[in-house]
């Protein structure tokens, strides 16, 4: 399997091919760093989908000096936060953070997002990226521009409240996965 | 939590489940781990977490690629000729024959319109300053005041022009100086006159015609040396030329120097120093009249609208002070008489003389014998002293000399 980092040296060359691989392997992972962030659905494909424009104006200027997903993560990060400095989505999203869209998702979700909303934003925004982009601690280090040790006292931090945050998320676990035992 | 018997601090144990530990250390981690029940506790805490984050899932992304791909190539491809295009611009060594007459015939078109500009531009500057005062020059004179009823006016529209009384009653804005800034003006002069006399006359006639009048003014006339005056003089600021030419006419310029204070900023605080008060003291009237409420509240108020009226009033003061330093200039002559010694070559008289020998005999024997006493005086108990010390001993020893010289005497 070629490398990130072999496809978009290629793609720089005025490979096709390269970029569509490219943009197969990160169009998901990056829809779900946006989905996870933002309430709008729509504005989340727009964002993965202008993560790919920034990608295409500024293949030239690619040096591959870091990982293609580091790369790929901190323009979406850039995206992320001109997103939030807009002042209606702002609003939109202290709102949202009040009353939960009427297409509510499960149960479980709900909790998670709501224990993760309690986070302090640093240590959030770690947690994250360790857990659903799964990146290394480099890797988050680079991308917030924080030292490892910080990257890994956040994320310490971070799981000890979640788990105080999560305990009858996790009792429930608990129960089904017994139960899915008991029922074997 | 306190973990006296781990050698695994719990970040570490998290970095070993992530996979972010050091092998070395690793190893450590997981031989501890079999062993320590706490740590699999903590260990299987964290699994769970991650495995209940995990349930947060997202739906598929509909995306495609992004646009037209040939689109953005295209952009590639034209982004590339731009830059292409700038740096063989900005490449002078590229530049054909055209291009150097291009940016010859540019650059003085340029130039034209800019010199153009700056000569369209030249009277509404002029204009400006004639309005505001010349900036880096030393500032005319200011008007002579032609009234002094409360209100100072000025005829040529220079500096000087103070109407505070009409800006503080008129409206809020704080008045500013009608024209140009205002100058505290101070001149040292110190002179050398021949005729001190003529001098002294000629500066009562030059402060008259000037319409200035002496702050202080004292005259020392020692024998057998110069005869000085040291004055203060207050002269209107509009006079302050003319008048200092005519007292360099009373003798030899020494020494003469000038100062110009600006104290336009200093107005301008004390006038809105002073609008804000009386606001104040405006309001507390008012809040006296309208509301009757416990004494110990009137009382507080009534105190209050004495201590800003204090105020006031010292600001007024201040600010009249200030008005007057503009408007009379500060003049400190030093005038110095032209001294010649005179020589005295007439003889005293015989009788003189004589009297004057008479009285010099007179005074060095009375010197002479106050001397003597004053001697005695300072001696006499140190003479006494040793006497009492000395006398028996020398008394014994001139007795046993002359016993010896006696015994001697016989025997011979």
């Amino acid at each position: 399997m070629t490398s990130d980092e072999s496809l978009m040296l290629e793609f720089q060359r005025g490979s096709r091919e390269a970029f569509e691989e490219l943009f197969a392997r990160y169009r998901g992972p990056l829809y779900g760093f946006f989905r996870r962030r933002l309430e709008n659905r729509e504005r989340a494909e727009d964002l993965a989908q202008e993560t790919f424009l920034a990608v295409i104006r500024a293949a030239q200027r690619y040096e591959p000096r870091s990982l293609v997903r580091t790369y790929l993560y901190g323009i979406a990060l850039k995206l992320l936060a001109a997103e939030r400095r807009k002042p209606a989505n702002r609003e939109a999203e202290l709102e949202s953070v009040a009353e939960p869209a009427a297409n509510d998702p499960p149960e479980t979700t709900l909790w998670i997002r709501r224990a993760l909303e309690k986070l302090e934003p640093g240590e959030r925004e770690v947690l994250m990226l360790r857990e659903y982009e799964q990146l290394s601690y480099a890797e988050i280090a680079e991308l917030l521009r924080i030292p490892v040790n910080t990257v890994r006292s956040r994320l310490f931090r971070a799981r000890m409240a979640l788990k105080d945050q999560l305990r009858p998320t996790l009792k429930l676990d608990e129960q089904t996965r017994m139960a899915g035992g008991e029922e074997a | 939590m306190s973990r006296p018997s781990h050698t695994i601090e719990p970040e570490e144990l998290m970095a070993y489940l992530d996979g972010e530990l050091a092998a070395e250390r690793a190893l450590e981690t997981a031989s501890h781990l079999e062993h320590c029940r706490e740590c699999q506790q903590l260990a299987e805490g964290l699994r769970q977490i991650s495995r209940s984050l995990t349930a947060w899932e997202v739906e598929e992304c509909d995306a495609r690629v992004p646009v037209d791909f040939s689109g953005v190539q295209m952009d590639r491809k034209k982004e590339k000729k731009e830059v292409e295009l700038w740096r063989r611009l900005l490449s002078v060594r590229h530049w054909s024959k055209q291009s150097w007459a291009l940016a010859g015939t540019a650059t003085a078109l340029f130039v034209i319109i800019m010199s153009f500009g700056v000569s369209r531009l030249q009277p509404a500057r002029m204009e400006f300053r004639q309005m505001s005062g010349p900036i880096n020059q030393p500032p005319p004179p200011p008007p002579l005041p032609q009234e002094r009823n409360g209100k100072l006016s000025g005829s040529s529209g220079t500096i000087g022009v103070i109407d505070a009384e009409d800006s503080l009653s008129t409206g809020d804005e704080i008045s500013l100086p009608a024209s140009g800034p205002m100058i505290v003006r101070t001149v040292d002069l110190n002179i050398t006159a021949k005729e001190f006399d003529q001098a002294r006359s000629s500066l009562d006639e030059i402060l008259k015609r000037h319409q200035g009048h002496i702050g202080e003014l004292s005259v020392n006339t020692p024998s057998g040396s110069a005869r000085s005056l040291t004055a203060a003089l207050r002269i209107p600021a509009s006079q302050l030329d003319s008048a200092l030419a005519d007292l360099k006419r009373l003798g030899r310029v020494d020494k003469e120097a000038q100062n110009g204070e600006e104290v336009t900023q200093q107005y301008v605080d004390l006038e809105a120093r002073l609008k804000n008060a009386r606001n104040t003291e405006g309001r507390l009237i008012e809040l006296q009249r309208e509301r009757t409420g416990k004494l110990s509240d009137v009382l507080a108020v009534e105190k209050e609208i004495s201590r800003v009226r204090g105020e006031i009033e010292q600001m007024e003061a201040e600010r009249k002070g200030l008005r007057n330093r503009v408007d009379f200039a500060t003049l400190n002559l030093t005038v110095i008489e032209d001294y010649k010694a005179e020589l005295k070559v007439v003889p005293p008289s015989m009788g003189t003389q004589v009297r004057n020998a008479a009285v010099d005999g007179y005074r060095s024997v009375v010197d002479g014998l106050f001397s003597l006493l004053l001697w005695l005086l300072s001696w006499l108990p140190t003479l006494l002293v040793w006497t009492l010390v000395l006398f028996y001993p020398v008394r014994m020893g001139w007795r046993k000399l002359r016993q010896r010289m006696v015994q001697k005497v016989p025997e011979a």
